[in-house]
């Protein structure tokens, strides 16, 4: 037997915790049924279950052992009272481990949207300590500061649930050269896995937390327990160092050829004036498919220089199959869970 | 903004001739990016006629071109086109 609870904010998740503290199990259900899971099995210890949209993007409820989720937090004494804002959803894992951080010590969640001026005012004038959020989110809230810049400097940025491009930690670091960044790869199927204070994308692998893990077919594996789980994570080692290029099975199949979009779309952030870029593959009756570039412009770039900057860098240093074929400057923002989204 | 900038744009309001003047704007382009040297182009040529120097793949950038600017898809009609005067012919047709 399970509870569940379907909490809006973060600040819900402090009853959650407290039933699980007691010994029951809860599962966490967002409120609108369309995103709901479905075939709930009965977990096996005090446990909590969360929502994943997992590599097939049919939601999914997995149960994580309280005692693993308690211990995974450390308490610290010097983050005793801190706010921790977030856009991630609370019925998500890393909406569950915010909560759990604020909870264990002392401080408060606070949910954040994307109203931008309201997020810049709630975070100046309740003076929060601690963002947590994805790559994308932070660099939308910096490139959406209203002017004159708010006075607000957050002690602590952790960012996770994408891939952090290195021109985006540069912008944010640029922007909060005070503040103390964490960048966390996590998923939902086996929890935290590589933790890291460097802003170039890649993480340290000794801080990697499961004992045994591999690379098969480009993808990270790790071992949980009794089990193997494939992140779905296309990953790239050089030394002591990994990091994350994408997922695996975000490729496009283009006259055969096998074409990694993320790999585009992290060269196309490599021009200057390029702020984001999404790769996406599209029919094409000649080809089955090819790739489309959507781009998202620096504030004051003009457009036909960065584009044409753009389709130089990457045809020369792309093989043909990957080449763009239909370029379009766009906003690329925000999809669910506040995460890179079309 | 959606464009498909590497490709001349293409008019829906143009007449035939300027049809023919874009396409052959549009596949010069590509030809010369190729590293081709022709300035005009033989209308009965097949599509992927080497003297073109066009791969699939720079067909596949014409037929998006093609699609979004006409809103023809060109290879699901009931006879695609086999020539580049049989693309001019149904774009006129079909527009």
């Amino acid at each position: 037997m399970f509870d569940i609870a379907y909490p809006v904010s973060l600040s819900d998740l402090a009853s959650v915790f407290e039933r699980l503290d007691q010994g029951n199990s809860v599962a966490l259900m967002p409120s609108n049924p369309a995103h709901r899971p479905e075939g709930l099995a009965a977990p096996p210890a005090p446990s909590l279950g969360v929502c994943s949209s997992g590599s097939t993007g049919i939601p999914k409820l997995i149960w994580r052992r309280w005692d693993d989720l308690r211990t995974g937090i450390r308490p610290d004494p010097k983050l005793c009272g801190w706010q921790w804002a977030s856009p991630f959803e609370p019925w998500t894992f890393a909406g569950v481990q915010i909560g759990l951080q604020a909870w264990s010590s002392h401080g408060h969640p606070v949910s954040i949207g994307t109203d931008w001026g309201e997020v810049w005012t709630r975070l100046a004038d309740r003076g929060v300590e601690a963002l947590c959020c994805t790559p994308t989110y932070a660099d939308l809230l910096i490139q959406n500061q209203p002017a004159p810049a708010p006075d607000w400097t957050p002690r602590q940025i952790t960012l996770g649930g994408e891939v952090l491009r290195p021109a985006t930690g540069a912008r944010l670091s640029q922007r909060f050269p005070k503040t103390r960044f964490t960048v966390i790869y996590a998923a939902a199927e086996v929890g935290n896995l590589l933790k890291t204070h460097r802003l170039d994308g890649w993480y340290e692998l000794e801080s990697m937390r499961v004992a045994e893990w591999r690379i098969e077919d480009g993808a990270l594996t790790v071992r949980r327990g009794d089990r193997w789980h494939r992140t779905g994570d296309l990953v790239e080692r050089k030394g002591d160092l990994l990091r994350v290029v994408g997922r695996a099975d975000s490729v496009a199949n283009v006259a055969g050829t096998k074409v990694s979009l993320a790999e585009v779309a992290e060269m196309a952030e490599q021009v200057p004036g390029v702020r984001r870029a999404l790769a996406v593959a599209e029919p094409n009756p000649v080809t089955g498919q090819v790739v489309v570039l959507r781009y998202a412009l620096e504030l004051g770039r003009a457009e036909p220089a960065v584009l044409e900057a753009l389709q130089a860098h990457l045809r020369g240093r792309l093989r043909k199959e990957a080449w763009p074929r239909r370029w379009v400057k766009d906003e690329v923002g925000l999809a669910s869970n506040a995460k890179r989204g079309g | 903004m959606d464009a498909t900038l590497t490709l001349p744009p293409l008019d829906p309001m143009i007449m035939a001739d300027d049809i023919r003047s874009s396409i052959e704007k549009l596949v010069l382009t590509l030809h010369q990016r190729n590293g081709g040297d022709l300035t005009a182009m033989d209308w009965g040529w097949r599509l992927l006629e080497p003297a073109l120097k066009l791969d699939s793949l720079d067909l596949a950038e014409i037929v998006v071109a093609i699609e979004k600017d006409y809103r023809v898809s060109l290879f699901d009609l009931p006879q695609p086109p086999r020539t580049w005067d049989e693309v001019v012919r149904q774009l006129e047709e079909h527009h």
